[in-house]
């Protein structure tokens, strides 16, 4: 069954294609975006229940497709030496449905680390050519925190003001005073104030777990509404199988699967990928033809490489007096960069953020908290339990992943999804740049930890949950070193972009999805401008 | 922290018959699985509950795992939960028959350092601890096995009050906080700009 013939089709609802959608059907553009899971519906949100906790190890609500296995989600398979656990979730919003909300953007240097640290690649753009679209990101979205941070660029004042800290982070906080170094109020997308019609957020702490009450910015409660409202069409339960060409090479369209596996095709002007750093790939390397035996846009060969992270490492410190991080939104409420950029007496280039972190509720503490030390069963479980939870801080060291093209995203062979898609192959490595950085980190954590008064520290190790999917797509100047130009257009098929964490050069040592949305943002703007030459 | 009595905790328990609530289904599952002589559900009862309080034994004025419907709660999540069922039976059966063979009684009749030790062989791996009917190995069913009668035990709002935690459902109310004050970043303030500044093409920053 033929459909009519938007300007654009958006494959993908999350960050980047709520962004996106919403910017150019503001300009007048023509939008339809297919979106392989549906709405969630906050009512079914387990926030509301005491049983909330459970929901992170079993059934619909875990964040990996592999164990909560609904019926949009597909396997993905981890391989390599360090196998990620890859988080994702698939509904009208993406990731932004079980996001923590940290906000933070990337530092100019991000955007030059071939230039200045001799190591990955420049971005063809500079953070200054985003910072508008950061600006707009912020008030679209509703962010809270508060400018003036010294280890960051000046920006506008931020739309409503930080978020408590707590005992937490005034205890933390304290021990980056005495220690002298820096750290800062961090920036979440959860609002503190009305806010757009929103109201603020009540300090439940469960954000990962659904905010039925849109304090939290996630993408289907802030800009899909908006995108709707211009007129821009959303199409749910509708997985994209491939993306289909015409004779002259260009993008024609897609096919994909209805609820019900009848296959439909969905033609369109211009067709733009925001499948997140594992699903883009995917569907790329899905999408081949005579023109493109190894996958659209894929001359290059680097569709799915360069696949990079943020590695983790988590530091808790347990004190004598109560920190209750189970109390306050689950966004960050405090974080250092005091240790973001290259110092070349260090063993490692680039560097990490400390995100000051709160805490899950008892189940998780018992179960071991984020370090991985269950409580220990038997006659002294009751006294260890009471004196670690509601006594911990933790710090999650949060490190710079380089791109390296042994680090990929590939076609798994045998493994399919429910529709017979083949599914992804993910192969990681953690680099001895990677180790040496979360070394140093987690000194240093336990030193601000100690600093705060922390009577006991525990480490996690290395961790490879995996939230942020980065750099299978990259942007760049040379065709034969990115899949993408600075617009985010494919270097290989004209009329095909791609916006989300797979057109990132470089990881940063921050948290990827406000950078998601100001380059949609940019991303629509540049569509809208070249739009009579795409055709 | 209001302090729980044991009295005041078995008493609530007590008025719960677990036999009547949430078992039947998934003793019919099991029985359809395994056989009618395989499955007693007296002694599967008895052996979880005298498992479960060995993990979360009652010490002072905490209870015990059974006394907090512990067991009510594990029932309800095995109903649902066919995988994680036969992972529970399994490793409950091994510690049943691991008894009587150690030890010439059942489980729930061993005395409690026998139980823990039963506990700790599975825990480890030693040799014998493979569960033979599912092909696994010892060590990761007893994390299941512990992770659920804590998952079952800290969900439960008779125990919060204990250990300090208020709920707050997101339907709801949070919990009170004192708003952020500017002052605590006074001292960054101070401080020089400290991220990198990149030049132009004409070298200035």
């Amino acid at each position: 069954m033929k459909k009519e013939k938007p300007d654009i089709l958006v494959i993908g609802s999350g960050a980047a294609g709520a962004a996106l959608t919403e910017r150019l059907s503001s300009l007048g553009a023509k939008v339809v975006c297919l979106e392989q899971g549906d709405w969630v519906d906050p009512q079914n949100y387990p926030s509301a229940n005491p049983d909330w906790e459970a929901s992170m190890r079993r059934g619909p609500w875990n964040t990996d497709p592999n164990i909560r296995r609904r019926p949009e989600d597909y396997p993905v398979v981890n391989d390599g030496s360090h196998p990620p656990k890859i988080m994702m979730f698939n509904a009208v919003g993406g990731s932004t449905i079980h996001w923590a909300a940290h906000f933070v953007r990337f530092h100019p240097s991000d955007f030059r680390v071939r230039t200045l640290d001799g190591v990955a690649e420049d971005w063809p753009i500079c953070y200054e050519e985003l910072e508008e679209y950061y600006d707009t990101n912020d008030r679209i979205i509703g962010v809270s925190g508060l400018s003036g941070d010294p280890a960051n660029p000046p920006r506008t004042p931020r739309p409503t003001p930080p978020l408590p800290l707590g005992v937490l982070g005034e205890t933390i906080g304290s021990g980056f005073n005495k220690l002298g170094w820096y750290w800062w109020v961090s920036d979440n997308a959860i609002i503190s104030r009305f806010y757009n019609g929103r109201p603020p957020c009540s300090l439940h702490g469960k954000c990962q777990y659904g905010c039925p009450i849109a304090a939290k910015g996630s993408a289907d409660v802030t800009y899909w509404p908006k995108a709707l409202k211009n007129g821009a069409t959303l199409i749910t339960k509708a997985r994209v199988r491939e993306i289909t060409l015409d004779r002259q090479g260009r993008a024609r369209g897609v096919l994909y699967y209805d609820p019900d596996g009848n296959l439909h095709e969905q033609l369109s002007k211009v067709v733009v990928v925001c499948c997140n750093g594992v699903g883009t790939p995917r569907l790329l390397l899905n999408s081949t033809s005579k023109l493109f035996p190894d996958g659209l846009a894929n001359f290059s060969g680097l569709v799915g490489k360069n696949f990079m992270v943020h590695p983790f490492r988590f530091i808790e410190g347990v004190f004598e007096e109560r920190m209750d991080g189970w109390k306050g939104p689950f966004g960050i409420p405090a974080m250092s960069q005091h240790f973001y950029e290259t110092d070349s007496t260090r063993e490692f280039v680039r560097g990490y953020t400390f995100l000051l972190e709160r805490s899950h509720g008892p189940v998780h503490q018992a179960w071991g908290g984020h370090t991985g030390n269950p409580i220990p069963w038997g006659k002294n479980h009751h006294r260890i339990m009471r004196e670690r939870f509601g006594h911990i801080i933790r710090v999650s060291v949060m490190g710079e992943d380089l791109p390296e093209e042994h680090n990929r995203v590939e076609l798994d062979p045998k493994v399919r999804d429910s529709s017979g898609i083949k599914a992804p192959r993910v192969y990681y490595h953690l680099s001895e740049n990677s180790q040496h950085m979360l070394d140093h980190g987690a000194v240093m954590a336990k030193r601000v930890l100690e600093a705060s008064g922390a009577y006991r520290t525990f480490d996690s190790g290395p961790v490879m949950g995996v939230t942020h999917l980065m750099g299978t797509a990259r942007m760049g100047i040379h065709p034969t070193k990115s899949v993408v130009n600075k617009f985010h257009q494919a270097h290989d098929v004209k009329n095909l972009f791609i916006v989300d964490g797979s057109s990132f050069v470089t990881a940063a040592a921050a948290n990827p999805t406000s950078t998601i949305g100001a380059l949609a943002l940019r991303a629509g703007d540049a569509i809208w401008d070249l739009r009579h030459d795409l055709v | 922290m209001k302090k729980l009595t044991r009295r005041g905790v078995l008493k609530r328990s007590l008025k719960t018959s677990i036999w009547a609530v949430g078992i039947t289904p998934y003793c019919t599952t099991l029985r359809l699985m395994y056989g009618a002589d395989f499955w007693d559900e007296k002694r599967y009862h008895r052996t979880l509950r005298a498992a479960a309080d060995e993990i979360i034994p009652s010490v002072d004025d905490m209870p015990a795992a059974s006394q907090v419907k512990v067991i009510n709660y594990i029932s309800l999540v095995l109903e649902k939960d066919i995988e994680l069922l036969r992972l529970i039976v399994a490793t409950l059966d091994w510690l049943q028959n691991q008894s009587q063979t150690r030890f010439g009684r059942d489980f729930y009749q061993a005395s409690s350092e026998q139980r823990i030790d039963l506990l700790k062989v599975l825990e480890r791996g030693a040799q014998g601890s493979e569960i033979g009917l599912l092909n696994r190995v010892g060590p990761d069913l007893f994390v299941a096995f512990r992770n659920l009668v804590y998952e079952a035990y800290y969900t439960n709002p008779e125990v919060w009050p204990a250990i300090g935690y208020e709920f707050h459902s997101t339907g709801g109310i949070g919990p009170a906080m004192k708003p952020f004050d500017e002052s605590i970043l006074d001292e960054v303030c101070k401080r020089p700009r400290y991220y990198r500044e990149i030049p132009n093409e004409e070298g200035k920053t």
